[in-house]
């Protein structure tokens, strides 16, 4: 029964104490929230130690939730501000120690994540392209990479995001607009050819370059 | 529907945020306007570019445990609505001897009756007054006058104290100074004790000092004296009035009072009975108070002389060995050591405060006058020692906080750009640091943003040699060590180490090498 129960229901039952609600929340948001931290965070590691602190917020919190909004906004919205927390503690550590690329510009931090996840269905044009987009992606502004994960990952509506940012629905699309012609220059730079993708004959949409 | 509106709807239209009749009329526009169909297209075309990016990734296993732990955790404290087990206890509390007031709010109020006392009950009283009366007068009258009846305690005490020989002196002082150097710590904390340690035993009543190390705890009545030249006396002398706030573990107190000149005169001699200041229940604190004075009095023997007449000019050469090396933290009654007590007039407004703070029970007897031989007291060659020690102790505090103080400055000289600075307040910050804690690991890590800095700015050179200097301090900081081998790579890889040395690394640079750094608002 619990499996066609909305977000906010199974977080009533939770409060009412019934843990296997939460357990289905947990099963339900776990990927997207993980997904959602490792594209921001480019660390996988990191992204569980967030996304369990996320959680575990949620837990504390839940007897005091009130349905003001939705389950997943609030819960992204946790997700975020760990994030922005870990990314200034990241800024002043990085501030340090310069350890993040070598000097002969090898390879970025987010080459050595690689996802664990088997998905049998990735073909292999994906799995070649998808290093390259995670440094494209990684290589957007933080406020523009969190609007496009959100929406693109995560499936935040526009005026949620801007509710969870604390920012106008105008300035999230701007900055939506942004990240995606920031993305479109990186992959092409990167050899990715983005105009490809608009054509019907591409098969996936995408083709390698030079890359 | 206009060109601008289109526009801002192009978004909502591709991610599907339009209701229908809002879409339909986006799209009639979009068949005419080549514009908005050429950005719907890109826009179309670039979400599908990125359409990996929306493959979900998992966590490790047993990423769920401990979450769904403190579900279960959080759930059984809310199904039942209590905070956890709750233990029920019952039973009366009454307090001792006292009853609980009973308050009848109807009761009716009536005012108290007094007992009437039986007539001779008044007068036996007045006879009885007036009988006490005359004879407490009788008493006065024929007290008066008479010297205080004297103890049966009393009795004189020599105070024998045997200075070493100069020979011995020299090599003991010697042997003082290799503690020391050449690290610079105190030998207690060469025997393991931190400096925190130090600082809290220096604090705490004698009775915690420890009686085999008299040496590394003497320097504690005087961690926070004056550098010598501040002062007029020497540093044994000063320390022989520290007893004065020691009791209650004042050692900045006692500073504070010799900073300010507000010593009691030297030369005031505190000596007794040692068997007197045990009975008041007088232990280790007598015993110092008494030693230091009559070091005190050594010091200044001019003034000495006034204040305490008891002391002999020939004894002003001697040296308070057991006790004074102890320092005021000897715990160890000396058996024919002096003691402190209350002494005639000029001395007890020095050993007052003594008496009253370190043991109550001695401030409330009164004891008489006793004589006192305290024989000569030289100056003594360990308080330069001692007072070194407690310098560095102190220094060291101060360098702990300037280390602080040097990393913050550095790290804002290294976002302002200017490395070469940053990394001059780096290498000090370290070296405090390591001064103050050798191996400390931050202070590594000062190192190598020394080396950072110095990189950016292409003085390969010198940062070869502070990485050098890392990796020879610290051989343990791996990590550390690493950062500052990845920012010295390119100075090493290059043809000539004679680069132009004031070139700072462009902001892009940085930049480029930290991609994910956000360079916007919120972060």
């Amino acid at each position: 029964m619990t499996q066609d129960m909305s977000d906010e229901e199974l977080l009533a039952a939770f409060q009412q104490g019934d843990p296997g609600a939460f357990e289905r929340l947990l099963r339900r948001h776990r990927g997207p929230l993980f997904t959602f931290l490792v594209r921001m965070t480019g660390d996988r590691e990191k992204a569980e130690d967030l996304a369990q602190e996320t959680f575990l917020r949620i837990v504390k919190g839940a007897s005091s939730w009130e349905q003001r909004a939705r389950f997943q906004t609030w819960l992204y919205t946790i997700a975020r501000n760990l994030c922005v927390d870990q990314s200034r503690r990241d800024k002043f550590r990085r501030t340090d120690s310069l350890d993040e690329t070598g000097p002969d510009d090898g390879p970025p931090l987010v080459e050595s994540v690689p996802s664990q996840a088997a998905a049998p269905d990735r073909d292999a044009e994906n799995a070649r392209l998808r290093p390259v987009l995670q440094r494209a992606l990684l290589s957007l502004p933080a406020e523009q990479r969190e609007v496009f994960i959100l929406r693109e990952q995560a499936g935040v509506p526009f005026k949620e995001i801007a509710d969870m940012v604390g920012v106008n629905e105008n300035t999230i699309k701007s900055r939506m607009r942004y990240a995606l012609e920031g993305l479109r220059r990186a992959l092409a730079s990167a050899g990715v050819d983005a105009e490809a993708a608009a054509g019907p004959d591409a098969a996936t949409g995408v083709r390698l370059g030079r890359a | 529907m206009t060109h601008a509106e289109a526009q801002t709807l192009l978004l909502d239209l591709a991610y599907g945020e339009l209701d229908p009749a809002q879409a339909a009329t986006l799209e009639e526009h979009l068949a005419g306007c080549a514009e908005c169909s050429l950005e719907r297209a890109q826009l179309d075309a670039t979400r599908k570019l990125v359409e990996p990016l929306r493959e979900l990734e998992e966590p490790s296993p047993g990423f769920d445990d401990a979450i769904l732990a403190a579900a279960r955790a959080e759930a059984s404290l809310q199904s039942d609505g209590t905070p956890g087990q709750v233990i029920e206890v019952t039973g009366t509390v009454r307090p001792a001897g006292v009853e609980a007031a009973r308050i009848d709010a109807t009761a009716p109020v009536s005012a108290p009756q007094r007992a009437r006392r039986p007539r001779w009950a008044l007068r036996f009283a007045i006879g009885g007054s007036a009988a006490a009366a005359a004879t407490l007068a009788l008493v006065v009258s024929t007290t008066r006058g008479r010297p205080p009846p004297p103890l049966a305690t009393e009795k004189a005490y020599e105070i024998h104290i045997n200075a070493p020989q100069v020979g011995e002196e020299k090599a003991r002082f010697a042997q003082e100074k290799e503690r020391v150097a050449p690290d610079g710590k105190a030998p207690a904390a060469q025997d393991g004790q931190t400096r925190a340690d130090q600082d809290s035993a220096a604090r705490q009543p004698l009775e915690r000092s420890e009686p085999e190390a008299p040496r590394a705890d003497a320097p504690a009545a005087v961690r926070d004296v004056p550098p010598a030249g501040a002062l007029a006396k020497p540093k044994r002398a000063q320390s022989a009035n520290v007893p004065a706030d020691f009791g209650e573990g004042g050692g900045g107190d006692i500073s504070d009072q010799l900073a300010g000149g507000h010593a009691p005169p030297s030369g005031n001699v505190v000596a007794s009975s040692g068997r007197a200041a045990q009975d008041a229940g007088v232990g280790a604190l007598g015993v110092v108070s008494g030693a230091t004075s009559a070091a005190n009095a050594a010091a200044k023997p001019s003034s000495a002389a006034p204040a305490a007449p008891e002391v002999p000019a020939a004894a002003t050469a001697s040296r308070p060995t057991p006790v004074a090396e102890a320092g005021p933290t000897t715990a160890t009654p000396l058996a024919d050591a002096p003691a402190r007590a209350q002494a005639p007039q000029p001395v007890s407004r020095a050993a007052g405060p003594v008496a009253r703070k370190s043991a109550p029970a001695a401030a409330n007897a009164t004891v008489p006058p006793l004589p006192a031989r305290v024989q000569a007291v030289a100056p003594p060659p360990a308080a330069p020692v001692a007072a070194a020690e407690a310098r560095q102790r102190r220094v060291a505090a101060a360098d702990d906080l300037s280390a602080d103080a040097l990393e913050d400055a550095a790290r804002k000289a290294r976002r302002d750009s200017n490395y070469a600075l940053a990394a001059a307040q780096y290498r000090r910050a370290a070296s405090l640091r390591r001064a103050a804690a050798p191996g400390n690991a931050t202070a590594a890590w000062d190192l190598a943003h020394a080396v950072e800095c110095l990189s950016a700015i292409s003085q390969f050179e010198e940062a070869q040699g502070v990485w050098t200097e890392l990796r020879t301090l610290f051989p343990q900081e791996s990590s550390a060590s690493a950062a500052a081998e990845r920012a010295l790579r390119p100075g090493l890889l290059a043809p000539s180490s004679s680069a132009p040395p004031a070139v700072q690394a462009p902001p892009a640079a940085k930049a480029k090498a930290r991609p994910d750094e956000p360079s916007g608002v919120g972060y």
